[in-house]
């Protein structure tokens, strides 16, 4: 039964772990960027669900629908500010563009709202479901559901939308693409405040579950990162995958070796899989370099 | 790349440098010229993989932990002079380089650093786990004996000229790299790898030099932190915010300049919040959003850093006056 537990466990922290990252991996997917400042883009969605509900008690859920037009906002404003700037710059200008935004945000929390743990306080955030032996923690549960949704909804979106069609043409070709009137910035503008949007939702849907504070964008940014990796950076399906993955490897190794080591075991996974397999384990081989891949 | 001439500026700038720590007896400001000297040392070492190799590494702080803990451990627990402590520790983390440019040369840009940073999380994370060790999370205090075997004094003027020592070691190290094949080869790899390789030069071999070199010197740094302040704790010396804080003084001041890393310390430093504790979370991150924000600034708009802008801007100004002098 334990066994159960674990893997059932495992199972909900993935699908967690794979709401954090198809944001990171759709933006990565279409514009070549690593947005280091996602962790802290989750933190400002938390924080967000939190003084909903601290100030006016709007349920979690609820305040899902209210932020999303807010979090489009913020991602228009990162990309048009900072990011549409980096475009086509080297490496240097594209990593610590990314990382002055990441500083900038986790920092302006500390200066707004201190550095102190808190918590939402409502009833189904321990909220538990028994099924057989087995405890189910409700808002985990959500979460993994919206993850599968969010995957799903993207899918049919980038396969059925002209506006999806347009963005996975940009993924495999961006000249051509333009030669097919093509607006390449709107394109990198919508998928940026798309993927954003996803992150801004994960962060809501984590809040009841996790204390917040500023800097908690570092380690869930981290694992992120470890995530879409491990699924092949720019895949949607290799985040979900990869996501349910490490939601594996955290809670067998955190129960069989030590709580406090689970974390250096995804990170060695993780590098394993950089040097072994860097294209992950759905991404295209080269798609760590420069080469373009497919979204789906 | 430099020619002969920078010789006079360069050895100008190290007589004010050594000049500086007479200038005041006040602590608080010694206290700054003593960090502005071992964050630019810090930086300085950083710059030969970031700035010439063109290696962005975020792992940093791991080079620094390794050197800060190794040589205190050793002092705690055997009485080793920090200063042969401190070799050990280099030579650690030299050989930790080793292991992580193995694993990471291959990938490139963004790659790369999501390596590092994940290999510098797995030390911070064993550092905190192995208590018995290292202290755990509530870190490190090493007893104050001082004495210069056990590279601990009562001056703080004494602790500028040691970090100056360190400083300008590492600045001669860079002055050496820039003037020979190896700057060349490491530049080559940064502008265009492919190019570099395809005309011979070892690509993999000559970036593990770079981190190698990096790394010893960045755990040198380490050592001379821990017996500064005396107490070290994994939190902040195998952070994340130590490892951007390196890259945010070079980019600021100027990737792959060989003053630019001094001169991003020596703008930082002053300000840093670490050393403001009194002024509570709040004002130092405060701080921090500043830095963010010149970050962001200086990599959109001043690319080159502001050495380099600087040189150019002076450039332009003398042209400009020759030619108003010529009518």
């Amino acid at each position: 039964m334990i066994y159960v537990q674990l893997v059932v466990s495992g199972l909900l922290l993935g699908g967690v772990y794979a709401l954090i990252s198809i944001g990171l991996t759709l933006i990565f997917g279409v514009l070549r960027v690593v947005n280091f400042a996602h962790g802290e883009f989750l933190m400002v969605g938390m924080f967000a669900a939190y003084w909903l509900f601290q100030l006016w008690q709007i349920p979690v859920y609820l305040s899902a629908l209210v932020m999303l037009p807010a979090f489009a906002l913020f991602g228009y404003l990162v990309y048009r500010l900072v990011i549409r700037r980096t475009m086509g710059q080297g490496d240097a200008v594209q990593i610590f563009a990314t990382v002055g935004i990441g500083v900038i945000l986790q920092n302006a929390a500390l200066v707004l709202w201190t550095g102190d743990f808190r918590t939402i306080r409502s009833a189904y955030a321990d909220a538990i479901w028994r099924v057989g032996g087995v405890q189910v923690s409700v808002p985990l549960l959500v979460a993994f559901i919206v993850a599968v949704a969010v995957t799903g909804l993207l899918f049919l979106f980038l396969n059925r939308t002209m506006e999806g069609k347009a963005i996975r043409a940009v993924v495999q070709d961006p000249i051509a693409a333009m030669a097919m009137a093509i607006n390449l910035d709107r394109i990198y503008l919508w998928t940026f405040t798309i993927g954003t949007c996803c992150v801004g939702l994960a962060g809501i849907l984590l809040a009841p579950n996790y204390p917040i504070f500023p800097a908690i964008g570092i380690s869930f940014g981290l694992v992120s990162f470890v995530v879409v990796v491990l699924g092949g950076l720019g895949s949607m399906v290799g985040a979900l995958l990869g996501g349910l993955i490490i939601g594996l490897v955290e809670v067998f190794s955190g129960f069989f070796i030590a709580t406090d080591l689970k974390q250096a075991f995804y990170f060695l996974v993780f590098v394993l899989v950089l040097v072994l397999r860097p294209q992950g384990l759905f991404g295209q081989r080269g798609a760590e370099m420069v080469g373009f891949g497919r979204l789906v | 790349m430099m020619a002969m001439r920078d010789w006079g500026p360069r050895a100008a700038l190290v007589v004010v440098l050594a000049l500086v720590p007479l200038t005041t007896s006040n602590n608080y400001y010694m206290d700054i010229i003593v960090q502005v000297f071992m964050w630019g040392g810090a930086a300085t070492a950083w710059n030969i993989v970031g700035g010439y190799a063109g290696q962005f590494s975020l792992g940093h702080a791991a080079f620094f932990g390794i050197g800060a803990y190794t040589s205190s451990l050793l002092f705690i627990a055997f009485g080793l002079s920090p200063w042969i402590g401190m070799l050990a520790g280099g030579a650690l983390s030299a050989l930790f380089a080793l292991i992580i440019g193995y694993l990471s040369v291959r990938l490139r840009g963004p790659f790369f650093t999501l390596a590092t940073i994940a290999l510098a999380e797995v030390l911070q994370i064993l550092a905190i786990y192995w208590r018995g060790l290292t202290g755990g999370g509530s870190g490190l205090l090493v007893p104050f004996t001082p004495g210069v075997a056990a590279f601990m004094f009562e001056s703080k003027r004494t602790y500028a000229y040691v970090g100056l020592g360190f400083l300008l070691a590492t600045l001669a190290v860079v002055h050496l790299i820039e003037r020979s094949r190896v700057g060349y080869y490491l530049v080559a790899i940064r502008e265009e790898e492919d190019a570099a390789r395809a005309l011979g030069v070892r690509v993999l071999r000559l970036k593990l030099l770079a981190i190698v070199i990096s790394a010893f010197f960045t755990s040198l740094i380490g050592t001379f932190y821990a017996q500064y302040t005396l107490w070290v704790e994994p939190p902040y010396a195998f952070s994340l915010e130590l490892s951007i804080q390196f890259a945010l003084m070079v980019i600021i001041g100027g990737l792959g300049t060989w003053v630019g890393p001094l001169l991003g310390a020596a703008l930082i430093t002053p300000l840093n919040p670490f050393q403001r504790a009194w002024l509570g979370a709040a004002a130092s991150g405060l701080y921090l959003v500043f830095y963010g924000l010149v970050l962001v600034l200086v990599v959109l708009f001043m690319r080159q850093g502001i050495a380099v802008e600087t040189r150019l801007a002076f450039r332009r100004w003398v042209t400009l006056r020759r030619r108003l002098a010529s009518g």
